[in-house]
């Protein structure tokens, strides 16, 4: 798409030995990023690794502390976002905010609108033509120039941002988890075209948690860990388990870590409990020391059921027992009461307070044991943080630093803890694991285990039907609201279960 | 490969040198106010000797003292993530309805201030019947709420300010009077020095610093504010939290309004104008104080005395009073600057 003038290195970007430190952390430690030109380069770490700030520096949000950018050869001390879209620089990201009450043309030419020559007017026609040539050409689609961003899907959004790149016939592409929020199609699309704009000359970065995509994608990958370029190595020497144990700096093989546990004695039955609508004649027994697994398709009703187990909705037939005592209407607080505890998908919107400080999370709901007539007992509200910030290896600056401050596993670390202190006996995790990098998953994945181990039941709510497998005693399948399938983990695999969920098997059996 | 644990060794080295220059840094934001105010002290006192007399200092107080105790029920509806626009106009109505109930109604002190506290209470639970029951967005339903009472402390005496010798709208003259123990919550010292309503300040501010920095209730207010969702989850009654944060700022309102009664023996309708803003100005400013970023009490009494002794300081030396507003903005702007301003960039 462009032609860039040739030099001795054929680097489009060469990141050296760059130092950064944020109030005295080192973010990056002598990290090094080297992007031959018209390449798909792949950028993979774990969360806090450094990833996103190394592209911030390369945006010109932030300026590094030691180091040099070289872009096309040539060194630039001060980047500014600015002059980094002047060098054809261009981000795709989730976050990067598109004025959602504009039209997709204004949105597209946002600070570079084209003027009618000779005057200060806007030549919407030029604007409508363009735009509709680089979506046309490159997505095959069109979209309503007066429709409103905010009406776009995902997908169309990110379309929208690309389309935005484009027209300013860009050198360097940089995509930043450009499929999280995509459906596998959609994603499908991107790599068709992410593979066409190399081929054309435009140079890729391509940050993802997903290794399968960096495996079909890219040519080279670079591994960051600690703020450290461990490797850079092409995919043709390499495999998603290699990058993995990069990664981590840890043997794979132990991600789904399963404890041996004996059964105890019932902790929840359900019998045929039904709610309108939503699920319909649900029994199910989990015991102590069991982690149950519950999956099935978006509207499945597998997380009303949750719901109603924690008292959010209510069930219009059917009876709960817990712990042996036939249970009425429940709302959260007598839920709590009851020893169970709901760590909620949307850790962030729902799972913990963010500009609570990580003590103040933990000992939420279990305030009452830190309370002598109605006062706080700071002391032993402190000791109690600090020791499962200790137990659950929950990496903060201390008990008082904002959950904010966190990253996304250890979040969830603390939206844990915080039963843990309330000495639950149930726990309802619903997508425990979502938005959380490799080393924390498998810490969530042992403290499940422990958990399990000291007697509680567990239920798991996950899509990510490997990891479901990998940490569960039994999966109970939903479809349509009602339990299609159980399975033994030890005994099935994830497309057994996958079938299960879309019904699939149910077909089967009634053809067969 | 190294181990992941020996590559994180000399990283705390390297943040531990940084780090002393950094706790310095915050403890001089977190402490900032606390400076200004003695920097203030030290040099209205050096500009002007009268401004550092014990009666002086009272007297600052005193003129805050309404302020700062609608100040903190401001803090507890911020505190649980709410906003009460409504407590100027409860403040007013107070006024009003304790003029009415010694004049009109003939009452004593005791049961005057104990129906004045019972209407500020009463409106606030309307107030959180609103917000929390239907639902209305917290803004609009204390706006609408200011709106209602701003009209109907007029209806009673059909527009008119009440003094004693009233002439209802029926045509009947009133025949009660302010009672003389009412009006010591205004007027009188203790112990000749201590004004009660400095009194009255100071058992506010320590009661409700206790209740939200050292009881259960008062974190789960926070936490309320904080995260609604999670809060309830934990099992906590985020909806009775609510209604608790508007029934104490409506209750602290009235008394805000009781004082001011008893202090100008009469109900004017135009009382209470600027209580709002300064009220809302104060808790802000608090923000800053100690560095805490969040509603507290401490912080708004010490953000309404730091305007108070502002003000006072400028009056003495001559500062035209259509400047105080000015003051009092620029006071706030500094404020929020140094609250949101300085806060550190998150590291990655």
């Amino acid at each position: 798409m462009s032609t860039a003038s040739p030099d001795e290195t054929g680097d489009a970007i060469h990141l050296d030995g760059i130092v950064k430190r944020f109030d005295g952390a080192l973010a990056l430690n002598h990290a090094s990023l080297r992007v031959r030109r018209g390449t798909v380069h792949g950028l993979v770490g774990q969360n806090g690794a450094g990833k996103s700030t190394l592209i911030k520096l390369l945006a010109g949000l932030h300026q590094p502390d030691e180091g040099r950018i070289k872009i096309d050869g040539e060194a630039y001390d001060r980047l500014t976002p600015h002059r980094v879209e002047e060098l054809g620089i261009h981000f795709i990201h989730q976050d990067r905010l598109l004025v959602p009450t504009f039209t997709v043309d204004e949105a597209l030419f946002l600070g570079r609108e084209p003027r009618i020559a000779g005057t200060p007017f806007l030549d919407r026609r030029l604007m409508q033509r363009r735009a509709s040539e680089i979506l046309d050409d490159y997505f095959g689609i069109k979209l309503p120039n007066s429709a409103l961003i905010s009406e776009l899907s995902t997908a169309e959004k990110q379309i929208v941002q690309i389309t935005r790149a484009l027209l300013d016939q860009p050198k360097v592409l940089v995509f930043d988890e450009p499929t999280a929020a995509l459906v596998r199609r959609e994603a499908d699309i991107l790599f068709r075209l992410i593979r066409r704009l190399r081929d054309e000359g435009v140079t890729i970065i391509y940050i993802s948690h997903y290794l399968n995509e960096i495996e079909e994608l890219c040519d080279t990958v670079t591994v960051l860990r600690n703020g450290e370029d461990v490797a850079t190595l092409p995919l043709g020497e390499t495999s998603a388990a290699a990058i993995a144990r990069l990664m981590v700096a840890r043997d794979i093989a132990d991600l789904y870590p399963k404890r041996d546990v004996t059964p105890g004695k019932d902790i929840l039955t359900l019998e045929r409990l039904s709610a309108h609508g939503k699920y319909q004649d649900v029994s199910l027994t989990l015991r102590r020391g069991e982690v149950l697994g519950l999956t099935g398709l978006l509207g499945s009703g597998a997380k009303d059921l949750i719901r109603t187990l924690f008292g959010l909705e209510s069930a219009s037939s059917g009876q709960i027992t817990i712990n042996g005592k036939p249970v009425r209407s429940v709302n959260p607080a007598q839920a709590v009461d009851r020893h169970l505890a709901l760590v909620p998908e949307d850790r962030r919107g729902n799972g913990v307070a963010l500009d609570l400080s990580v003590k103040e999370n933990i000992t939420l709901s279990s305030l009452k044991r830190f309370t002598r007539l109605g006062f706080l007992d700071f002391n032993s509200e402190r000791r109690e943080a600090d020791d499962l910030i200790r137990r659950l290896e929950i990496k903060t600056s201390g008990c008082n630093a904002l959950v904010r401050t966190l990253s996304g596993g250890n979040q969830q670390k603390v939206a844990i803890a915080k039963w843990l202190s309330r000495h639950s006996e149930i726990y309802l995790l619903d997508e425990p694991t979502v938005g959380v990098d490799i080393g924390s998953k498998v810490e969530i994945y042992n403290l499940i285990g422990d958990l399990a181990a000291r007697g509680a039941g567990i239920i798991v709510l996950s899509s990510d039907l490997p990891e479901l497998i990998g940490i569960t005693d039994r999966i109970l399948v939903l479809f349509r609201g009602s339990i299609i399938s159980e399975f033994t983990s030890s005994q099935t695999s994830p497309d057994d279960v996958l079938a299960a969920s879309t019904g699939s098997s149910e077909v089967l059996r009634h053809v067969g | 490969m190294t181990s992941t644990i020996d590559e994180a060794a000399p990283v705390q080295r390297n943040a531990n040198r940084v780090g002393w220059l950094a706790d310095l840094g915050t403890a001089l934001r977190s402490s900032a106010v606390f400076i200004l105010l003695a920097a203030l002290l030290l040099g209205f006192s050096a500009a002007e000797p009268a401004f550092a007399n014990l009666g002086n200092l009272m007297s600052i107080l005193q003129a805050v003292a309404v302020v700062a105790i609608l100040g903190a029920g401001v803090t507890v509806t911020l505190a649980v993530g709410g906003f009460d626009l409504s407590i100027g106009a409860i403040a007013a109505s107070s006024v009003m309805a304790a003029s009415y109930a010694m004049i009109v109604w003939g009452l004593g002190a005791i049961a005057t201030v104990l129906l004045v506290l019972a209407f500020g209470a009463l409106i606030g639970l309307v107030n959180a019947f609103l917000i929390v029951r239907l639902k209305v967005p917290d803004l609009l339903a204390t706006l609408s709420m200011m709106f209602l009472l701003s009209g109907l402390q007029l209806i009673p005496t059909a527009g008119r300010s009440i003094s004693a010798g009233l002439i209802l709208p029926n045509g009947t003259t009133a025949t009660g009077v302010y009672d003389p123990a009412f009006l010591l919550i205004g007027r009188a010292n203790l112990a000749g020095i201590v004004p009660v309503s400095v009194v009255l300040m100071a058992l506010v501010a320590i009661a409700l610093f206790v209740l939200t920095e050292r009881t259960r209730i008062g974190r789960l207010l926070f936490a309320t504010g904080g995260n609604a969702v999670a809060t309830r989850l934990a099992g906590a009654s985020t909806a009775r939290l609510k209604m608790l944060a508007y029934v104490i700022s409506g209750t602290l309102a009235s008394l805000g309004g009781i004082v001011i009664a008893a202090r100008v023996g009469r109900g004017d309708v135009s009382s209470g104008g600027s209580l709002l803003m300064d009220a809302v100005a104060a808790a802000l400013i608090g923000f800053a104080v100690l560095g805490k970023r969040r509603p507290n009490v401490l912080g708004t009494i010490v953000g309404a005395v730091f305007v108070g002794v502002l003000l006072n300081g400028l009056t003495m030396l001559n500062a035209p009073y259509y400047t105080q507003d000015f003051v009092k903005g620029a006071v706030l702007v500094g404020a929020l600057a140094l609250t949101y301003g300085t806060v550190r960039s998150p590291s990655p």
